[in-house]
C-alpha cells in the first residue's frame, strides 16, 4: 500500500498488512500475528533513510497499535491510544523488501479499559528485531475535551 | 537557536520525516529544547476522511517518538562538534523506556521536546525528557538509549548489531 493508513485515525503509514487472531479467550487474552512488508514506497519511508530505507524503530509500536485496532474490529465510538511505552528494544534492522511478522500477546491491566501488549517483531530470516511492552487505551471519540 | 536549515543538515533524516522544526535552546553536553509543529498538511493525515472525530486527529505516538529523538540526536551531533569526537558521527537506536503519554497532541499545536543527556557509558548515549505543549506536560520519557559511533564503524557493525544491543541490557 503506497497511499495512507488503513486504519481510520492518523498514522504514519498502514503499519499491518495482514492480522490473524490465533487466540482469543473469554477472560481477554489475545494473541495476534500480523505481517507488514517493508516498502520503501511507503509514505514517510522515503525519510528514513534518503537512499537507504529502514523501517524506523519508532513505527514498531505503530504496528502494534494497528495490529490490535484491526483485531478488535469495528472502531465505533472509540479509538486506541499508545498510552505507556515500557521498553522498546531494537535489535535488527528491517529492510526495505523485507516482511515483518509480529506476534503479541495482550491482557487486560488492572486499570480499566487500559490493555497490556507484549510483542515480539522478526524479520523474514526468522530473526528478531524488535520486543515491545506497551500500554494501550480505547478512548472515546467523544473525550477530546479543550 | 538552530533552524530548520541547521536541523536538515545535521540530521540524517530526510523529508517527510524531518520531525523537528526549530531548536529553541540548546547546551551541548546537556540539553536541548526543539519545536514541532503540528499540521494538518502532513502525511499522517492524509487519509483522514471528513467526518471522522477530533479523536481521531490526535498526533501518532509513533511519530512523536521519533521527533523526540530526533531532538536527542541533534543534541548529540552538537555534543560531538563541540568536543571533536567524531567527524562522522551516528547513532543507532537501541532502546526507550518508561514512556508515558498522558494527553495527545492536535493540529495547531507545537510540541515542545526537552531532551536531557543522563550519561554517556562505553559509547552508549542515555537521554530522558519530556514533550510539552504550552504549558502541558503530554508525555514523559524514561531512557532513550542510543550507540554512538561513526557512519563507517556502525555500518560495518550492522551485521552484529543485536550483540551491540543485548550488551546494552546490562547498562539499561
Amino acid at each position: 500500500m503506497t497511499g495512507g493508513a488503513g486504519v481510520p485515525f492518523a498514522a504514519p503509514l498502514s503499519a499491518v498488512d495482514r492480522v490473524e487472531v490465533l487466540h482469543r479467550d473469554d477472560g481477554a487474552a489475545l494473541e495476534l500475528r500480523a505481517e507488514k512488508s517493508i516498502d520503501p514506497g511507503d509514505p514517510y519511508m522515503p525519510g528514513h533513510f534518503p537512499g537507504f530505507p529502514i523501517y524506523p524503530g519508532a513505527f514498531v509500536p505503530e504496528t502494534v497499535l494497528q495490529a490490535l485496532a484491526v483485531a478488535g474490529g469495528a472502531l465505533d465510538g472509540r479509538v486506541p491510544r499508545i498510552v505507556a511505552l515500557r521498553e522498546l528494544r531494537l535489535l535488527a534492522p528491517l529492510l526495505a523488501g523485507d516482511t515483518l511478522t509480529c506476534t503479541a500477546t495482550v491482557t487486560r491491566r488492572d486499570e480499566p479499559g487500559v490493555l497490556g501488549v507484549a510483542a515480539r517483531v522478526r524479520r523474514g530470516d526468522g530473526r528478531p528485531a524488535a520486543r515491545a511492552e506497551l500500554e494501550v487505551r480505547f478512548v472515546d471519540d467523544g473525550a477530546h475535551a479543550r | 537557536m538552530l533552524t530548520h536549515a541547521d536541523i536538515a543538515r545535521l540530521l540524517p533524516h530526510g523529508h517527510p520525516l524531518v520531525l523537528v522544526d526549530r531548536v529553541a535552546a540548546l547546551e551541548p553536553g546537556e540539553s536541548i529544547a526543539g519545536l514541532k509543529a503540528v499540521s494538518t498538511s502532513e502525511l499522517c493525515y492524509a487519509h483522514m476522511t471528513p467526518g471522522l472525530p477530533p479523536e481521531r486527529w490526535a498526533y501518532p505516538t509513533s511519530l512523536q517518538i521519533e521527533s523526540f529523538a530526533q531532538c536527542a540526536a541533534i543534541l548529540w551531533f552538537e555534543t560531538a562538534r563541540i568536543r571533536e569526537v567524531l567527524d562522522d558521527q551516528a547513532l543507532i537506536a537501541l532502546a526507550v523506556r518508561r514512556c508515558r503519554f498522558h494527553a495527545a497532541a492536535y493540529p495547531g499545536d507545537v510540541m515542545r521536546h526537552e531532551a536531557r543527556i543522563d550519561t554517556i557509558v562505553h559509547d552508549h548515549l542515555f537521554v530522558r525528557g519530556e514533550t510539552f505543549v504550552e504549558d502541558r506536560c503530554i508525555a514523559s520519557v524514561g531512557q532513550m538509549v542510543a550507540a554512538i559511533g561513526s557512519r563507517r564503524t556502525l555500518r560495518d557493525a550492522g551485521g552484529t548489531a543485536q550483540t551491540t544491543s543485548e550488551s546494552e541490557a546490562s547498562h539499561g
